[in-house]
């Protein structure tokens, strides 16, 4: 198993080097999509790659230049590795406009360092018929951007086979999350961390087999005998950009499992899945528009999730998960500078107290350097959560 | 070691455990023998890392004891990591919760304003740590901003206190950075203001700073001081204006981590006597922190 998880180490590692071997060996173009809510599935079915642009672990030293220095750091550290060139491999970039600050960024990366296609997605704030249709022409105008650059049209029947490849990767990790809820503490949080991140750096077809690989060995694997006091813990928040890895070996060296998250690059990536039948691009549109919503798009009273009667707001939505993962607490990661969801914690906040679910706010910053101190914090709030359990 | 518990071991109420807080600052260690107590507090200084043993063989001396009489240490603090003979590390926050719970039982609230940083402890009824909220991230609101006040004015840091509650009108000092705090207080200063004046403007601002963090948790009465900073009697009364009541304060504020230390530390060679499980897998020797381990 440990063979198998350091392949997906290996592609968070050094996922660019990786990439531009896969564009030499292969000839096809690779087009980088910022987080979050871009349908890989339309540039994959343009029979090119996508992969998703995420902060990346160099210190920023380019950037700075053009942003203020409240600039989150996955747009900080993005646009860097944009402006040292790391990113030229890509034939286009595409931005959600999900926040100001990625619909700021595009701006100023598409005049300083422009790939050949940029094209900013935006994305209805609403989840409600208006939106669809909205949302259905916005992708018909995307489709015509990835054609054009492709020099090939995206067949519905192409579009059906990315969709069901797709799919079967979004199962296959929803089957691994599953296995790590049920056996808590087999896998580590930095090693699931390392697959999520890896579906988004490499080709699909190439990580659901590597998936395939992992899960029969995790389910052959025994649970391991839990360590006393073992408190068990749920991830909520950091919905862009993937935490501090540190940060997750922290938790989990201060004798807590993490059981669940609700992060980008964990359960929201794969939390459902595009209906399989009907017309692919209307699916496609469906799907995007009921997903997880961001902060910034937090339709409080219309989270609608499919399959789950009526609607659900984040903060019943974290409750419930946090619940039915077995979770003794909450740790919610608060990215520096991404001011909705700061909002959004307030009444996550209110709400889990009221539950009674114990939780910790934990503020996560680029080059931290004070992980030492958010060592106590994150250890008291382990013993805390202990001896609550215990009493 | 004494086997506790066992024949021909001693009794349970005879056992010597030790509660050791390496602070930022100050170094505070407790060894309970049974039901009495000797205590020690010295500087933590940049040696800390390797001194800790030190200062626990000072204070076993002072009680009379070897390390050997000891069942259990926990270390807790900033530097309980560097404590290679304890049994356990505990966070500072469920010490000063379990320390306060023993000295003052009706206390719900603890704001404990160290050296480095400042927390407070939100406890329930039995006592029990229920939220707590830290500044870890800066030195406005801990000890540190008063004794880079202390030096820059050449006072004692133990006459600010009485001196900031002889000012008549305090003037307004910025609560956010302990840098500008400092440029501030010296600009008054040469404007020919009154130094009890600043000095109250200053401790009114520490408690500002201190209050509006502890304040994310609800504070809610008895409220406990604790800390170095808790000695402060211009702090304490600042807080108790922010407050509207009275702050209850331990015999000593700076012992109550190490107290707490200690208290779990028997706690926990109670269970697992209770349990029948050995106390430890290792005893290590009474030594220095060796880097690189």
């Amino acid at each position: 198993m440990k063979q198998i998880l350091a392949r997906f180490a290996a592609v968070r590692d050094q996922p660019y080097q990786r990439l531009e071997r896969w564009k030499r060996d292969t000839g096809k173009k690779i087009v980088g999509c910022l987080p979050m809510y871009v349908p890989e599935e339309l540039i994959h079915a343009a029979g090119m790659l996508p992969v998703i642009v995420l902060a990346g672990k160099e210190p920023i030293s380019l950037a700075d230049r053009h942003l203020q220095s409240n600039a989150c750091e996955l747009v900080r550290s993005a646009y860097d590795m944009g402006l040292k060139g790391r990113l030229d491999f890509l034939d286009g970039l595409v931005v959600p406009d999900i926040c100001d600050q990625l619909r700021f960024v595009y701006g100023i990366w598409n005049l300083d360092h422009p790939y050949p296609l940029m094209h900013v997605l935006a994305l209805p704030h609403r989840q409600d018929e208006a939106a669809l249709e909205y949302q259905l022409r916005l992708l018909g105008r995307f489709k015509a951007a990835l054609e054009e650059l492709a020099g090939g049209e995206i067949t519905p029947d192409a579009l059906r086979h990315s969709i069901q490849v797709y799919n079967q990767g979004r199962a296959k990790l929803r089957k691994l999350y599953q296995l790590r809820r049920q056996k808590p503490g087999l896998l580590g949080a930095r090693e699931v961390l390392d697959v999520v991140v890896a579906a988004m750096l490499m080709p699909k077809e190439e990580h659901n087999r590597w998936l395939d690989e992992l899960l029969v060995e995790v389910e052959a694997a025994p649970t391991p005998p839990p360590a006393p006091g073992q408190v068990k813990l749920f991830l909520a928040g950091q919905p862009c950009d993937p935490p501090d890895a540190d940060l997750l070996d922290i938790i989990e060296a201060e004798g807590a499992v993490v059981v669940d998250d609700d992060m980008y690059t964990g359960f929201r990536y794969f939390a459902t899945e595009v209906a399989p039948d009907g017309d692919p691009l209307m699916a496609l549109a469906r799907h995007y528009l009921n997903l997880i919503p961001c902060a910034t798009t937090h339709r409080r009273e219309l989270f609608l999730r499919p399959g789950r009667e009526g609607p659900e707001d984040y903060g019943q939505f974290i409750i419930r998960m946090a619940k039915e993962s077995g979770a003794d607490g909450v740790v919610i990661m608060l990215v520096l500078y991404c001011d909705p969801y700061g909002f959004e914690c307030v009444p996550l906040d209110d709400k889990l107290t009221k539950v009674g679910i114990p939780h910790l706010l934990v503020e996560t910053e680029p080059e931290t350097g004070a992980l030492g101190r958010l060592r106590t914090r994150l250890q008291a709030f382990i013993e805390m959560v202990r001896e609550q359990k215990l009493a | 070691m004494a086997e506790y518990g066992k024949e021909p071991g001693k009794p349970v109420e005879e056992l010597i455990v030790a509660g050791v807080d390496i602070g930022s600052t100050m170094t505070k260690v407790v060894i309970r023998n049974g039901r009495t107590m000797s205590t020690f507090i010295g500087p933590t200084g940049a040696e800390y890392r390797t001194l800790a043993h030190k200062v626990v063989e000072d204070a076993l001396n002072q009680a009379s004891l070897g390390f050997d009489d000891l069942a259990y240490v926990v270390a807790t603090g900033y530097g309980r990591m560097s404590v290679p003979f304890a049994d356990q590390q505990i966070t500072e926050i469920s010490c000063h919760a379990r320390g306060v719970r023993s000295l003052l039982p009706t206390a719900r609230t603890v704001i404990d304003i160290g050296g480095q940083d400042s927390k407070a402890i939100k406890l329930n009824e039995q006592g029990r740590v229920i939220n707590f909220v830290m500044n870890d991230k800066c030195a406005a609101g801990s000890g540190r901003f008063l004794e880079v006040i202390a030096e820059s004015l050449g006072l004692k840091l133990e006459e600010l206190g009485e001196l900031s509650l002889k000012g008549d009108t305090a003037i307004k000092i910025s609560s956010i950075c302990t840098v500008f705090a400092e440029q501030e207080v010296v600009g008054h200063i040469a404007d020919g203001r009154r130094l009890e004046d600043v000095l109250a403007g200053l401790h009114d601002s520490l408690a500002s700073r201190v209050y509006s963090m502890a304040e994310r948790i609800k504070l809610e009465p008895d409220v406990v001081l604790t800390g170095g900073v808790a000695k402060n009697i211009g702090i304490r009364k600042a807080m108790e204006r922010k407050l509207g009541y009275q702050v209850l304060l331990p015999p000593e504020p700076l012992l109550t981590g190490a107290i707490g230390a200690a208290l779990l530390a028997k706690e926990l060679v109670l269970k697992a006597i209770e349990q029948g499980q050995p106390l430890k897998k290792e005893r290590r020797p009474l030594e220095a922190a060796r880097f690189f381990e």
